[in-house]
């Protein structure tokens, strides 16, 4: 049942069964103790009065892979991608150590949503390299808040191409913080 | 004493003391409210119906160090341990790295962490940040370790190279623990 605000107690009257059940019971079913159902969850608003338990989750891929491609695509092994269930916002983490076959031409690493949401992978929130010696790799990471997604079964996966040249992407990691 | 499931209710029953201290007292005290003792914490779960207060932490080290390691180890020139960071843990943590690094040679350098305390883990490539050029540039990123004994953990920045000497400074170790 959902939370309902507590009743005021008014001297001399009976405290009854069900207010016991709707103000007690019901009330302390939807606090964080009672919603933890495993380790290392963390607690979100859903709505007023309304608590979700998320789980930060992390996948990675540690192959390393090349891309020609001067749009965003999947390398042969797609992602790493995450599933998870998201409210409104989500905050992605990701890390790549990129390279690429030419001196001085860029890598660049997104995310895209898809399910409940869509959104491209974009120049907006990429980890991009660029001015590097050939064949040098990198390996920093990036953040990015999103907001604005349909509440539900997100799938957040990453997503790579390059400014000229071949890039090669490996130990591919995303973390997704749910709210 | 944990959490026990509320009871229901049934019209005409007495209410007893000891239903009060088991199913208000006691789930009240399981409560983040009741548990939140400093300013900046957070709560996360650590079992079914079990939550606990965690909390940040943060370690800078300003000092340029260097080394020319080709394994993980703290800096040596001159010695500088760290940064280091020590919290209480379940099985995951965000790790933030951040530090400014430069070469002698066009080669790689990199910046990682050993866990010790409550899990024993060491520093690897998949768990770094990463530069492999002349110029100093100073740079982050975050790692989600998934798979800490709960505990308390000590976190601690280790270092190497793949040729040359590595140079190190305004070094960033951050923990937020799950």
């Amino acid at each position: 049942m959902a939370w309902s605000a507590p009743m005021t107690a008014v001297a001399g009257a009976t405290f009854t069964a069900a207010q016991f059940n709707q103000y007690v019971r019901d009330n302390l079913n939807q606090t964080a103790p009672a919603l933890a159902s495993a380790a290392s969850q963390i607690f979100v608003s859903t709505g007023p009065n309304a608590l979700a338990a998320r789980v930060p989750s992390t996948a990675s891929v540690s192959t390393t892979q090349t891309t020609t491609s001067t749009s965003y695509v999947d390398l042969t092994t797609p992602g790493p991608a995450i599933t998870v269930t998201t409210g409104t916002i989500a905050i992605a983490l990701y890390n790549i150590s990129t390279s690429n076959s030419a001196t001085n031409s860029a890598t660049y690493s997104s995310v895209a949503v898809s399910g409940a949401s869509s959104v491209v992978a974009s120049d907006a929130w990429s980890l991009l390299f660029d001015g590097n010696a050939s064949t040098n790799f990198n390996r920093c990471g990036a953040a990015h808040v999103f907001t604005g997604l349909t509440p539900g079964s997100n799938t957040f996966t990453l997503k790579y191409k390059v400014g000229s040249g071949t890039g090669s992407f490996s130990n591919r990691e995303i973390n997704i913080i749910p709210l | 004493m944990a959490w026990t499931a509320p009871m229901t209710a049934i019209a005409g029953s007495v209410f007893t003391a000891s239903q009060f201290n088991t199913f208000i007292r006691d789930n009240f005290n399981e409560c983040p409210t009741s548990k939140a003792s400093t300013p900046g914490s957070y709560f996360v779960t650590t079992a079914t119906n079990q939550v606990q207060e965690r909390f940040a932490g943060s370690d800078y080290v300003a000092t340029s160090s260097s080394t020319t390691s080709t394994a993980g180890a703290d800096l040596t020139t001159p010695v500088s341990v760290g940064p280091t960071v020590t919290v209480d843990t379940a099985v995951r943590a965000f790790v933030f790295l951040y530090c400014n690094m430069t070469n002698t040679a066009a080669a790689g350098t990199w910046m990682s962490y050993d866990v010790s305390g409550a899990t024993t883990f060491t520093n690897s490539l998949s768990t770094s940040i990463q530069l492999s050029n002349i110029g100093g540039q100073r740079i982050g990123g975050v790692i989600l370790h998934d798979n800490l004994t709960p505990g308390v953990n000590t976190f601690t920045a280790k270092y190497h190279v793949s040729s040359g000497t590595g140079t190190f400074s305004d070094r960033r170790l951050a923990v937020l623990p799950f």
